[in-house]
């Protein structure tokens, strides 16, 4: 479209604005988006140098943080990974493990180090800490005692088994 | 609907933090749907003033609020920013806060902009404009392409060749109408660079609608939604929106059409 193309000074709805106002575009050509942009105007101007307002990012943290982060740092590597496909938003170990840490605090009167204590054997009997099986060792196929010798020896038996094929014959029908 | 999202970890926990009120922070709306835009006492008396029939009179004329809630961005992981250190300075206003490092998107200011631009996105539809899904992730690549093909839209997620729709009449060889609609899902090349469409866009007239992460700058998309532009999880709920925003502006151009025929 005729324009200008100086992307830097105003916004796209100005700068068509200006168009139709000296008639460069008739207002019976104007853009299909421009009725829309003008009842419903963006909460931002999209403008280039819309200067950016100086807001303070504050710190997140939440009251459990220090024995989560003592979970983590007790646990390292035992914790299983996330599913990053999964949008169930499945509870993951620290999430369990912090319910039954505040259970075993509040409702069975422990001391935050018996309650951390039990917690990680519950975890560990509830087999939530010990990663996912890997697909090489998936429940559907029984675990077979075979060594590599073995299964070698057996793919080279099957692949001496004579195949019967005429090859002199081949193409003919 | 409120219970369920008090269940949520980032709800439950309370926040510690000296530096803010606390209850404004987690007794907020928690809007899982926007609210309607506040009706004045014209439009209130119905019985009296026809309702007008012209959609764009209309706060939501396609209900684009209900396509998905608070919730639903959450477990599609949204909120998550890149780090601190790559964090563009125009993004500062879209954050809730830093976790350890990590910038956390503020949801409810993120919904409000992402239903900003599905009205758009749906009024444009409705109206027959040409709408194209932009994306230079390649991970992402297939799934935007899929989903533009499946609302009859068209996407652009390879290489941009510099003048696609500034030199449009070059490089298809006659004069090329160029979309009335670019939807980003990504608005960066690489990890530093801005995709070279936003530009092209801005300078040729065309409004741009764009997930912008922590890193981006928002500035020239029209209609910018600060959020996660990585996570195969929000890239897919980004496509699921935008695909039924526009699936529900043909539906109604559909119903007028044939309505109009048949008188």
């Amino acid at each position: 479209m005729a324009g200008s193309r100086l992307e830097k000074i105003g916004t796209i709805f100005t700068r068509a604005t200006g168009l139709i106002r000296s008639k460069a575009v008739q207002y019976e050509d104007r853009p299909v988006w421009y009725d829309v942009y003008k009842h419903f105007p963006p909460t931002l101007q999209p403008k280039y140098d819309r200067p950016a307002p100086d807001t303070p990012i504050r710190n997140i943290f939440y009251l459990e943080d220090q024995i989560r982060a003592k979970f983590h740092k007790q646990m390292g590597r035992l914790l299983p990974n996330s599913n990053l496909y999964d949008t169930d938003a499945r509870e993951t170990a620290t999430k369990r493990f912090l319910d039954v840490y505040y259970k075993h605090l509040n409702e069975k009167q422990m001391s935050s180090d018996e309650a951390f204590q039990s917690a990680i054997d519950i975890l560990k009997a509830e087999k939530v800490l010990s990663k996912p099986k890997s697909k090489s060792t998936d429940a559907s196929k029984p675990p077979t005692d075979e060594s590599i010798l073995s299964s070698f020896q057996q793919a080279k038996s099957k692949s001496e088994e004579s195949v019967e094929v005429d090859l002199k014959n081949i193409f003919k029908e | 609907m409120e219970t369920r999202l008090l269940n949520l970890p980032i709800f439950r926990s309370i926040l510690k933090n000296v530096n803010l009120s606390k209850t404004t922070c987690f007794t907020r709306a928690l809007s899982t749907q926007a609210n309607p835009a506040p009706v004045d006492a014209a439009a209130q008396l119905d019985e009296v003033v026809p309702v007008s029939k012209n959609p764009l009179d209309h706060a939501d004329y396609f209900h684009v609020h209900n396509i998905f809630t608070v919730e639903d961005m959450f477990k599609a992981r949204v909120h998550f920013g890149h780090k601190e250190g790559s964090l563009d300075a125009k993004m500062k206003q879209f954050l809730f806060g830093s976790r350890l490092g990590h910038c956390i998107f503020d949801l409810d200011k993120s919904a409000d902009f992402l239903r900003q631009a599905l009205n758009f996105t749906a009024h444009i539809a409705y109206r027959g404009g040409v709408i194209v899904f932009i994306g230079q992730s390649p991970q992402n690549c297939h799934l935007v392409e899929k989903s533009a093909r499946e609302c009859g839209e068209y996407a652009h997620t390879r290489a941009w060749r510099i003048g696609t729709f500034t030199n449009s009449t070059m490089m298809y060889g006659a004069v090329t109408r160029l979309p009335d609609l670019c939807i980003f899902m990504n608005t960066l090349r690489t990890v530093l660079d801005e995709h070279f469409a936003v530009t092209e866009c801005a300078k040729m007239l065309v409004p741009t609608v764009g997930i912008v992460d922590s890193n981006c700058n928002p500035n020239l998309i029209t209609y910018p939604v600060p959020g996660n532009d990585d996570s195969p999880s929000a890239v897919q709920f980004y496509c699921r929106v935008f695909k039924e925003a526009i699936r529900r502006g043909k539906a109604e151009r559909e119903r007028v059409l044939s309505k109009n025929n048949s008188v």
